[in-house]
């Protein structure tokens, strides 16, 4: 149960990680402002 | 600020990220830890004799069969919602952005409010739809749904996102020959490349932690993740 809860997280860490460049430009930015 | 007051905003900082990290630090604990002992009192921080038979279940095992094609399921719904509300979204949000009158942003807050709508009131009417165009229990069926609002929710922020860079940029490749499709091809969205990767990061964690609508519309066999750590003992 709880090695099937680190598995089914790893994947969106992941990418977060892969974009973490762009991410903290991107967040930064303020994501909404209408 | 002096150095007190730093100390204090540091060791807040690093509360705030203990409260935060330690669910998520038990977890991985307990996934390495044998039944018996996480059941035995006093209840140990790390385990005496750490296991990764789970993780093997999973990755190998036929009873983690079932758990690896929800974790398929999962990624491509994520990657098909994500990808054309995606397409959408950045050519909505540009057109919001740039052309019209005033009254344009009546059709944004029109999007504003389909995704205001709580998922409760829509879900028999969606599942009526589904089930008439055969798409119950399908990848196609929960992407359609996922990508109807993710949609709005993707133009918002992208909208956000091209009203900050300066108009005269674009209209510089206007003057120089481009089109409107080429002005955002190759200026608009490349210095909204921070924007559009947020947008996109959002649109998959949505569709990936989404429970109700996957709940609904598909049945044990074919579930998403979350609902799969359920089933599974693994």
């Amino acid at each position: 149960m709880s090695a099937g809860g680190i598995v089914a997280a790893l994947p969106p860490v992941l990418l977060a990680f892969a974009l973490q460049r762009y991410l903290i430009a991107g967040l930064t930015a303020g994501a909404v402002k209408a | 600020m002096n150095h007190r007051g730093r100390l204090g905003i540091y060791l807040l900082a690093v509360l705030l990220a203990l409260t935060v990290l330690l669910p998520v630090v038990w977890l991985a604990i307990s996934s390495l830890t044998q039944l018996s002992e996480l059941l035995s009192r006093p209840l140990r921080w790390l385990p005496q004799q750490p296991t990764l038979e789970r993780y093997g279940a999973i990755v190998s095992g036929s009873a983690g069969e079932e758990f690896r094609f929800a974790l398929r399921n999962s990624m491509a719904v994520a990657a098909l919602s994500t990808g054309v509300s995606l397409i959408t979204a950045v050519l909505a949000a540009y057109a919001f952005s740039s052309f019209g009158t005033p009254r344009r942003l009546n059709v944004l807050y029109a999007l504003l409010a389909t995704y205001m709508m709580p998922p409760v009131a829509i879900a028999l009417p969606l599942y009526q739809m589904l089930a008439a165009l055969s798409l119950l229990n399908t990848v196609w069926g929960l992407s359609l749904v996922y990508t109807s609002f993710l949609t709005p929710f993707l133009t918002w922020i992208l909208k956000g996102f091209f009203d900050s860079i300066p108009r005269e940029l674009e209209e510089a490749a206007r003057i120089d020959g481009a089109s409107y499709a080429g002005a955002l091809r190759h200026v608009t969205l490349p210095l909204s490349l921070p924007g559009v990767t947020t947008a996109s990061l959002f649109g998959v964690l949505i569709a990936w932690d989404e429970f109700f609508y996957a709940l609904i519309f598909t049945s044990t066999s074919q579930a998403k993740t979350p609902l799969a750590t359920r089933w599974t003992s693994a």
